[in-house]
């Protein structure tokens, strides 16, 4: 137990070194966030959603691996013309016919690790995967009939980037495509997925 | 030991800040506009809602009488209120319901003539209707009087009270139940809002709301 212990301490001690590039351990980032449904979500709201921001920190234990966590959104929403909705419960049949207006908004709060594949240079790129929570808000409504559900989610979500570095400032553009696995299995979905493509700034400090 | 735990302070200031910084963003991100502006007209409010009773048997249901008015519900006085002007779509909404009731394979008989459906069209004029236990009966003009009407599934109906609605019923008069005294409704269908203050738009929701009536019911078709 006590050689566990003292492994772990001087594993840990040894991820502690400076990076080669940059200035500091921690990176911050904002990004625009443009999102494209998938699977049952692209059934729901098709079109993709151009309503995203996303905020990034993270925290380098080596010149290439990184710890830490975002938080962001995406809104899709999409209006339907006017269709009928056939459903049944028990002995009774319905059918339903209006413009719909479905929403679904989700807000990833996630820990993510980092992998750089390149420690320096101009173009720095990495792969990386997130685990954490989708808060979702799920909503249709047909004339004035409706729902809205609010649910907290697992989900994962791999990502794939690079960073473009802006001469010696510490900046950087950020370009990154995420696949966002929500394993949101609520209100006729079996996930709701997407991938959203991230584009800002990072901040080396 | 002393480095190990500088640098446990270190990251525990690093989770801090963090968990700051996520927390102000949290406010920030759920007070953004989430979704685009939606623009609507008045034909993207129209519902048409139909229900109707899965357990009968619908090829049996052949032939159907109709009155030859729409009637108005009551209001929660008891009351039914006097005509505001949608009495002038009465042929139009009757016609259409025929002619889609031919087109489905129903042949159209007189009252006494032992229909197997007798067909209620209600307009709603007045929006302080209380239920559809206000129904404003039509149960004396099939030769019921003071029979009531009940629907034979015990679920929930979804029903608006939009004035303007127009509200299409399908008595089964086959299976009137004498003992006590009420008519089943196995079909009922309610184009909300559809007459509406809109002159020149109502002929035209008239029609699309009864056509979507039975083009959302297949099972009707002979």
């Amino acid at each position: 137990m006590k050689n566990i212990f003292i492994s772990a301490v001087i594993l840990v001690a040894s991820l502690q070194t400076l990076k080669s590039q940059g200035y500091g351990p921690g990176e911050l980032s904002i990004n625009y966030n443009l999102a494209i449904p998938t699977s049952d979500l692209a059934d729901f709201t098709s079109p993709a959603s151009f309503r995203g921001l996303n905020f990034q920190y993270d925290y380098f234990v080596t010149d290439r691996i990184s710890v830490g966590g975002y938080i962001g959104w995406s809104g899709f929403y999409e209006k339907k013309e006017a269709q009928s909705y056939s459903f049944g419960e028990g002995d009774v049949g319905y059918a339903i016919n209006g413009t719909r207006y479905n929403y679904f908004f989700s807000l990833p709060i996630m820990l993510k690790g980092q992998y750089r594949f390149i420690d320096a240079g101009q173009i720095l790129p990495y792969g990386a995967l997130g685990i954490g929570t989708y808060y979702t808000e799920h909503e249709t409504y047909i004339g004035g009939y409706g729902f809205k559900d609010k649910n907290w989610t697992f989900g994962i979500a791999p990502e794939l980037g690079t960073l473009l570095n802006l001469g010696q400032s510490g900046w950087a553009f950020k370009v990154a495509a995420v696949y966002n696995m929500n394993f949101y299995n609520k209100n006729n979905f079996n996930s709701a997925t997407y991938i959203g493509l991230n584009f800002g700034f990072n901040y080396d400090f | 030991m002393p480095f190990v735990l500088l640098l446990s302070l270190n990251l525990l200031f690093e989770i801090m800040r963090l968990f700051i910084l996520f927390a102000g963003l949290f406010l920030v991100l759920t007070s953004c506009n989430k979704y685009p502006n939606d623009t609507s007209s008045l034909q993207d409010q129209d519902l048409v809602i139909t229900h109707y009773d899965a357990t009968v048997s619908w090829p049996a249901y052949k032939t159907y009488a109709i009155g030859d008015t729409v009637l108005f519900l009551k209001n929660k006085a008891g009351r039914v209120e006097a005509d505001t002007g949608y009495s002038q779509y009465n042929n139009r909404i009757l016609d259409n319901i025929n002619n889609n009731m031919v087109a489905q394979g129903f042949v159209r008989v007189g009252k006494n003539q032992n229909p197997h459906i007798a067909v209620d069209v209600t307009l709603i004029n007045d929006a302080n209707i209380e239920s559809y236990t206000s129904w404003y009966g039509s149960s004396w003009y099939w030769g019921y009087p003071s029979y009531g009407y009940y629907y034979p599934w015990p679920t929930t109906t979804y029903y608006k009270y939009e004035v303007g609605s127009i509200q299409v019923n399908f008595l089964d008069i086959t299976r009137v139940d004498t003992s006590s005294k009420r008519i089943p409704l196995i079909w009922g269908s309610q184009a909300v809002g559809t007459v509406s203050s809109d002159a020149t738009y109502n002929a035209t929701r008239v029609d699309r709301a009864i056509n979507i009536m039975f083009e959302q019911s297949p099972y009707l078709k002979k």
